[in-house]
């Protein structure tokens, strides 16, 4: 263990200098500014789109239950939810081990909204050069009035932003008029008022340093890397010794790289870091400073890629090999998982059974010597059609089921409770506990059948 | 550039760390959590006639364990930290 000394320690964290990332335009950047298009579309219009006469994708936690276009997940179904989030998980993994962090630099929610933010910042404040001389002047009314507009239009789409989040737990059709008349319940409000804060403080005030200093997989994703990952990185065998053109030729000093030290791609970084020191824990991969490279090599009439997409292997000289063990280890387990999951679904069973003992009264004898005990049936129909069920007991003859043949219908996606009666008949029963088995069926498709046992009990033989 | 006072932007951090790795923590507790305890077999017999607020439930599970969380984590940082000056004043 090395132990750092509290003053050392605190070298860890370097003082917070604020970020300005310079606008950048190229290839890149427009595909960034598309994903983050596309995606903010999907969220904040998703909650608008109906189905079957209900939200398509709605987590209604006041009905417990999850609405994911034609699915309806209950929560029996919580294993899906799960194995659902362990394949996004593996497919991050999968896709970081081959391209590296391409979720840091086009998907991930953090990205794309200090995207959508620095967009509002640039709209009201200003480039760079600007922001950073608004900054540091003093308070004049400009100022004032920028810094306002600025967290003004944040604001807006901060509380936007919240209310669209709410409305994927409750219909957002109803919490809009609600929210109009003031008759929003104080939760939701509460939710509203508390995503909004946190997109804003996240997205406007934190930024780089969520990546930087909170996020787990900015940490972990290195384990995932190998010399055939895609990386953004600075040839420096290209570009070094670095240095301005129109010197070297006033000086007549040795020949010089191609990096003329102009610094666009350390200004144009959002993380504010030098991707020509090398692979960097910080750098989130979105490609800005190869954008801008790329402007300032073609200027300089030199070939583009200084700072590029690459391989710890290509910058060697070597291969680079997409099929290696790594890719067929994680594409073998999450086309596995992926597997196990759409067959789980395809045989899921819309149908639940609970059986609950009567508390009351463990057994009754009746007149005829026989013994009665009595249960509540809880039948949960996960179909979104109402549908006609049949109970009966499975498998012992000396059980009667009362009422016989019991035929319940069942509305789609309710719960339907009713009490049974089950007598023992004949003989008396080996032992005071004996298994029997509730089978629910269909009534018109027998081959759909849920089994639930329970324990019936009674005075056991009598000695 | 403003450059903000160096220990208070080392505690930030801190808490930073604290708070959202508990969040996280959080958020996978509640969803396990609630996938097996509804609100109305919490609120149950005890709010008979009023219609529970499930919305508050939830809210209150997940805040509860957020605190829950957000105190071990800090608890951690903290022993982390009186063993580190240990080490490091054994070490001298």
């Amino acid at each position: 263990m090395t132990a750092l000394p509290a003053h050392e320690s605190e070298l860890l964290y370097a003082p917070h200098e604020k970020v300005y990332p310079r606008e950048v335009k190229g290839r890149f950047a427009r595909l960034r500014v598309a994903a983050a298009g596309v995606l903010l579309g999907v969220y904040y219009l998703l909650p608008w789109w109906q189905l079957h006469g209900r939200q398509a994708v709605l987590f209604d936690l006041r009905a417990r239950k999850f609405y994911l276009f034609d699915l309806v997940m209950w929560p029996q179904d919580f294993i899906f939810l799960t194995w659902l989030l362990i394949l996004a998980a593996l497919s991050l993994f999968f896709v970081t081990a081959i391209a590296g962090r391409l979720w840091c630099a086009y998907a991930c929610p953090q990205t794309v909204w200090t995207e959508a933010f620095l967009f509002m910042e640039r709209l009201t404040e200003g480039d760079r050069a600007a922001r950073m001389k608004l900054d540091a002047g003093p308070w004049t009314r400009q100022r004032l009035a920028r810094k306002g507009a600025k967290h003004l239009l944040w604001l807006v789409f901060a509380l936007w932003t919240g209310i669209t989040f709410v409305g994927y737990f409750s219909p957002i059709r109803e919490l809009l008029p609600d929210l109009g008349q003031w008759t929003l319940g104080p939760w939701e409000m509460f939710w509203i008022c508390f995503y909004s804060f946190a997109t804003w403080g996240n997205a406007g005030l934190l930024r780089e340093q969520v990546c930087k200093y909170m996020c787990p997989y900015a940490r972990f994703q290195s384990a995932m890397f190998d010399q055939d990952t895609l990386i953004i990185t600075y040839d420096a065998e290209r570009g070094e010794p670095r240095g301005s053109r129109r010197k070297a030729a006033a000086t007549a000093a040795a020949p010089r790289g191609d990096c003329i030290d102009c610094t666009w791609c350390v200004q144009v970084c959002p993380t504010g870091i030098d991707i020509r020191e090398g692979l960097q824990i910080d750098c989130i991969a979105c490609a800005a400073c190869v954008d801008a490279c790329d402007q300032v090599m073609e200027r300089t009439q030199r070939p583009r890629g200084l700072i590029r997409y690459t391989t710890q292997h290509a910058l060697d000289h070597q291969a680079t090999r997409v099929l290696r063990p790594r890719t067929f280890v994680y594409g073998g387990i999450l086309l596995l998982l992926a597997a196990g999951f759409a067959t789980a679904l395809a045989l899921r069973q819309p149908l639940n059974l609970d059986v609950l003992r009567d508390r009351n009264r463990l057994y009754r004898e009746l007149d005829d010597g026989s013994i009665e005990n009595v249960f509540t049936l809880k039948i949960a129909n996960m179909d979104e059609q109402s549908r006609s069920y049949v109970v009966a007991l499975g498998n012992r003859d000396e059980y009667l089921l009362q009422p016989a043949g019991l035929r319940v219908e069942v509305p789609g996606g309710a719960v339907y409770s009713t009490t049974v009666h089950v007598r023992r008949i004949g003989s008396e029963a080996e032992s005071p506990s004996e298994r029997i088995v509730f089978r629910l069926s269909r009534a018109d498709r027998p081959s759909l059948t849920v089994e639930h046992a329970a324990r019936f009990l009674g005075p056991g033989r009598r000695e | 550039m403003a450059v903000e006072p160096h220990e208070l932007s080392r505690r930030a951090r801190l808490i930073g760390v604290t708070v959202w790795s508990s969040f996280l923590a959080a958020c996978v507790g509640t969803m396990v959590c609630f996938a097996f305890i509804a609100p109305a077999d919490l609120l149950g017999d005890a709010y008979e006639g009023q219609r529970p607020d499930h919305l508050g439930v939830y809210t209150l599970g997940f805040f509860g364990l957020w605190l829950l969380a957000a105190l071990s984590s800090a608890l951690t940082l903290y022993l982390n930290r009186i063993t580190n000056d240990r080490a490091a004043s054994t070490r001298k």
